[in-house]
């Protein structure tokens, strides 16, 4: 099975995926990072910050494939006007 | 008479109750045959009606499920010395599967011999059932992992649980443990795609906690891992007493 690599962008930086994940295909590949998305997004919503959390999805021939999660918290307050 | 291949699940079952000399017995002649599962192989399928319940003395093995979409869940990891499917001696049919995540050598107990132990050594019976309530405690705080702590969280706290009951059974050397599980079977165990394991795993290694190497955990800050995890070690039932 060909290896797939996930970088992640957040708040804290780009974290570049040395180890990658062994998968069917880029379709199975793209059904992992949107897991991997939610999953990241669950914790930052404990955490009680806005975030956007972004996954590029790297393998040796085709790609990448960048996935875009993004919270916003808009509304009265929020921007002290 | 000793037979070493008792030896964790003794450990195991001493650490919350004294056993006879004659109840120790019992358990050894109710032992039946001994057999060796390849990693990756499954040792009793969802929907089998076993006649022998299995005892773990070496490797690393998993309950779980699978989904009709092909996704697996695992319910628990069990370690050396577990008694992996006591539970089909009364519930007969089985509503999950056992697989081995390492090479697995179990003895099998036939549910007959089980029967007679019933019958005739009471305590070891509850001793017994202990065993199936210790795994229902691990269940019950498996959920409430999966169900409320942050992934971080919920990885350090399988780590201190693992570390505790590996310990236990002589099976932590220079805080140090044996752990056959790859990413994607921990994802499977903590419901998370490999994808966040790793990086949980990433965020986690940054907190000096704990390394893991070549399927070795070492364990460099014990109270700072408990701490981190919110680990309580209650639900182990570590209190050596009458049951």
């Amino acid at each position: 099975m060909p290896r797939y690599f996930f970088d992640i962008r957040d708040s804290h930086g780009l974290h570049r995926d040395d180890v990658g994940v062994e998968l069917r295909n880029m379709e199975a590949a793209l059904a992992e990072g949107r897991r991997a998305l939610a999953d990241m997004s669950r914790d930052s919503l404990s955490v009680g910050v806005d975030e956007q959390l972004e996954i590029l999805i790297r393998d040796h021939g085709e790609g990448p494939i960048r996935l875009v999660l993004s919270l916003t918290t808009e509304g009265p307050g929020e921007d002290g006007g | 008479m000793a037979d070493a291949r008792f030896d964790t699940f003794f450990r195991k079952l001493e650490r919350r109750d004294a056993l006879s000399a004659q109840e120790r017995q019992a358990l050894v002649e109710a032992a039946g045959e001994e057999r060796i599962y390849p990693a990756g192989s499954d040792m009793v399928r969802e929907g089998d009606r076993p006649d022998t319940s299995t005892l773990v003395i070496e490797g690393f093995s998993t309950r779980h499920r699978l989904l009709s979409d092909g996704q697996r869940q695992i319910t628990a990891i069990h370690v050396p010395g577990d008694f992996v499917d006591l539970h089909s001696f009364v519930l007969k049919e089985m509503d999950h599967s056992v697989g081995a995540l390492s090479r697995c050598r179990i003895l099998s107990f036939p549910h007959e011999r089980l029967t007679r132990i019933t019958e005739q050594f009471p305590h070891l019976t509850r001793v017994l059932w202990l065993m199936t309530l210790l795994d229902s405690a691990i269940h019950r705080e498996w959920i409430v992992a999966m169900g409320r702590r942050s992934a971080a969280q919920q990885m350090a706290h399988l780590l201190c649980e693992l570390y505790v009951r590996l310990g236990i059974t002589g099976l932590v050397r220079d805080d140090s443990f044996y752990l056959p599980i790859t990413q994607t079977e921990l994802g499977d165990a903590l419901g998370l795609s490999a994808v966040h394991v790793n990086r949980v795993l990433q965020e986690l290694r940054t907190e000096n906690l704990f390394t893991w190497q070549n399927q070795v955990v070492h364990i460099l800050d014990w109270p700072g891992l408990q701490q981190r995890a919110e680990f309580d070690p209650r639900y182990l039932h570590l209190t050596n007493e009458p049951r």
